[in-house]
């Protein structure tokens, strides 16, 4: 186990960082059952991942790391598609920069969830993804 | 002094605009905007993408994480949201970016319009030292002391604060907000307070530049506000008291201020409308003065639209936020001074998510919201039933607003008002400002801004 310090407000603020970099805005600790829930961000109703449920769930969704102009020219359009990890997924146009949006891990790309050259926001759901081993 | 008194900045024109800021100020800018036919862009944090006031802009786009820093005040994001939306003009609101010089002048280098003064005026009046040189060569009454910082030497920094009269206060020329300062009530402990303000201010705000003034013991928190164009109008809108407060933040703010005499504060306004032209102000800004034994001493001005606006807004019977706009679109002011008038009284109380006892911030979920209304309400607000107060904001959740044609009308009128509103499921302040309200000094008029603290002591201890 480490030895941070949960008392540090440093501490609290690289964790709560890391957290909502990974799509999450809410734990939610339920003593009486000794379970934890990450809420992730997302339109209502809210996707709950549970972390006591068992064998790790393979869906995943992959957000937008900050605002742009989705832009789905410079990959393929065929869906589902196995990516490696790192693999650009599309990219976000600001003017004349494009800024890429890649894979975190090996994945299959299942569905895209905005439409070519859509306006779309930081933390925005870009694609529904199964993680591969 | 600002290089920009002598010539007219290009206006710019634009039919879109962004609302860099949240909650309730982002909803009042936007009504302002849909009143004068502009399209609105509201950026948000991925704490407020939830919120329900997003859906009335045009455009609601998130911008980055919760944190402050890394959304509303993250001039890049908010630069690329502008270009990405189309939007030719920023609008601050209060707090956040809305007194940055480099935002502004930023902005304006995008070729958009900051609607608010330009980087030079911002500059000028967020250094203590400057600001009180151009409010002294305009003739505005400044407290006593030098307008230049204090110098390293300690037996003079002793000469200065023997000339001025003890007790002085040692402030920080970039502080603010209640920090950077010191008060020094005898020759003995001045140099021990030099040093800690010095180190403080160095730390805080990168500059160990500290001036020096009387300390006023019992003064009341006075302004006054003006509205200036591109073209060299400038006009006041009247003057507020703002005594109210409970460690700098006011709590409780109020139109006209009791018991000030047109004679007495008509010439320190006139000072006010000369210090802006000679610094080529343009939009709105406040004076603000404590004012103590029938004197005005100026304090600093704040570049921005106060959240305290709607109490000049009910007695002068004026849009400042879309007055604000105009002039951002180069438009000459629409009045005169000589069309200024003010009716009756209005207070203004800020509704806090915090315990009223302890003042800690209350994050929540608000599970029933009941608001007053009736001729002369107005709810300032962007909470409504299941809106979730996050943690990483100010706590201001709404501003309740009264107007009545005398000041114990007014007072009656809030009364009724703060009877009537409740807010479920969160703390809110709002008992303690019923309680206010019934305080017979308070309903007095003339409370100084010590009034506050020493009546919570009290009430604390009893």
């Amino acid at each position: 186990m480490s030895r941070l310090d949960f008392t540090d407000p440093a501490v609290l603020d690289a964790i709560a960082a890391a957290l909502t970099a990974a799509g999450v805005d809410g734990i939610e600790i339920a003593q009486s059952s000794r379970t934890l829930r990450l809420v992730v961000a997302g339109k209502p109703p809210r996707a709950t991942v549970h972390l006591d449920a068992g064998p790790a769930a393979a869906a995943d969704i992959v957000t937008a790391p900050m605002a742009g102009l989705l832009d789905l020219r410079t990959v393929p359009s065929d869906l589902p598609r196995i990516v490696r990890a790192g693999e650009i997924l599309a990219c976000l146009r600001v003017g004349p920069v494009l800024v890429p949006v890649r894979a975190s891990k090996a994945c299959t790309v299942t569905r895209c969830l905005c439409d070519a050259d859509a306006l779309v926001g930081f933390g925005d759901r870009l694609f529904d993804i199964e993680a591969r081993p | 002094m600002s290089g920009d008194a002598t010539t007219v900045p290009a206006a710019r024109s634009f039919d879109t605009v962004l609302i860099a800021n949240r909650g309730e100020i982002a909803l009042r800018v936007l009504r302002a905007c849909k009143e004068l036919g502009l399209k609105t862009v509201m950026i948000c944090s991925q704490a407020d993408r939830d919120a329900q006031y997003g859906a009335l802009a045009d455009t609601f786009l998130c911008i980055g994480p919760g944190s402050a820093g890394k959304s509303y005040l993250n001039q890049e994001a908010i630069l690329l949201a502008a270009r990405l939306t189309g939007a030719g003009a920023i609008h601050p609101g209060y707090g956040f970016l809305s007194e940055n010089a480099a935002f502004s002048a930023a902005i304006e280098a995008a070729g958009m319009a900051f609607i608010g003064p330009s980087a030079a005026s911002i500059s000028t009046m967020g250094d203590k030292i400057a600001a009180k040189s151009a409010m002294m060569a305009a003739g505005v009454p400044c407290v006593p002391g030098p307008d230049t910082a204090l110098p390293d030497d300690a037996a003079a920094v002793q000469a200065i604060a023997a000339k001025i009269g003890y007790p002085v206060i040692v402030k920080a020329a970039g502080g603010g907000g209640g920090r950077g300062m010191r008060v020094v009530l005898e020759a003995q402990h001045l140099q021990e307070a030099v040093s800690l303000t010095r180190e403080e201010a160095r730390q805080a705000f990168g500059s160990p530049a500290l001036y020096m003034e009387k300390f006023l013991q019992h003064p009341r928190h006075i302004e006054l506000q003006v509205l200036c164009d591109m073209h060299g109008n400038a006009v006041w809108l009247g003057h507020r008291d703002c005594s109210m407060q409970r460690r700098h933040q006011k709590v409780v703010e109020e139109a006209p201020a009791p018991g000030i005499a047109p004679e007495r504060i008509g010439p320190v306004a006139e000072a006010c409308l000369t210090a802006c032209r000679l610094i080529g102000y343009r939009g709105v800004g406040t004076f603000e003065f404590l004012y103590e034994d029938g004197e005005f001493y100026f304090i600093e001005m704040n570049t921005r639209l106060q959240v305290e606006h709607p109490v000049t807004e009910m007695t002068a019977d004026i849009d400042i936020v879309q007055a604000q706009i105009r002039v951002a679109q180069g438009e000459p002011l629409a009045l005169g001074q000589g069309d200024v008038t003010t009716e009756g009284h209005a207070f203004e109380c800020r509704i806090n998510a915090e315990d009223p006892e302890t003042f800690l911030a209350a994050a929540g979920t608000i599970t029933g919201v009941a608001l007053p209304s009736g001729p002369g309400i107005r709810v300032d607000t962007h909470v409504y039933t299941g809106y979730k107060v996050p943690p990483y904001y100010d706590s201001l959740i709404g501003k309740l607003i009264v107007h009545a044609p005398s000041r114990p009308e007014a007072i009656a009128a809030m009364r009724r008002a703060l009877a009537q509103t409740r807010i479920d499921g969160i703390a809110t302040n709002l008992p303690l400002l019923r309680a206010l309200f019934d305080d017979a000094a308070f309903a007095a008029g003339g409370t100084d801004i010590h009034y506050l603290e020493t009546w919570l002591k009290q009430r604390s201890a009893a």
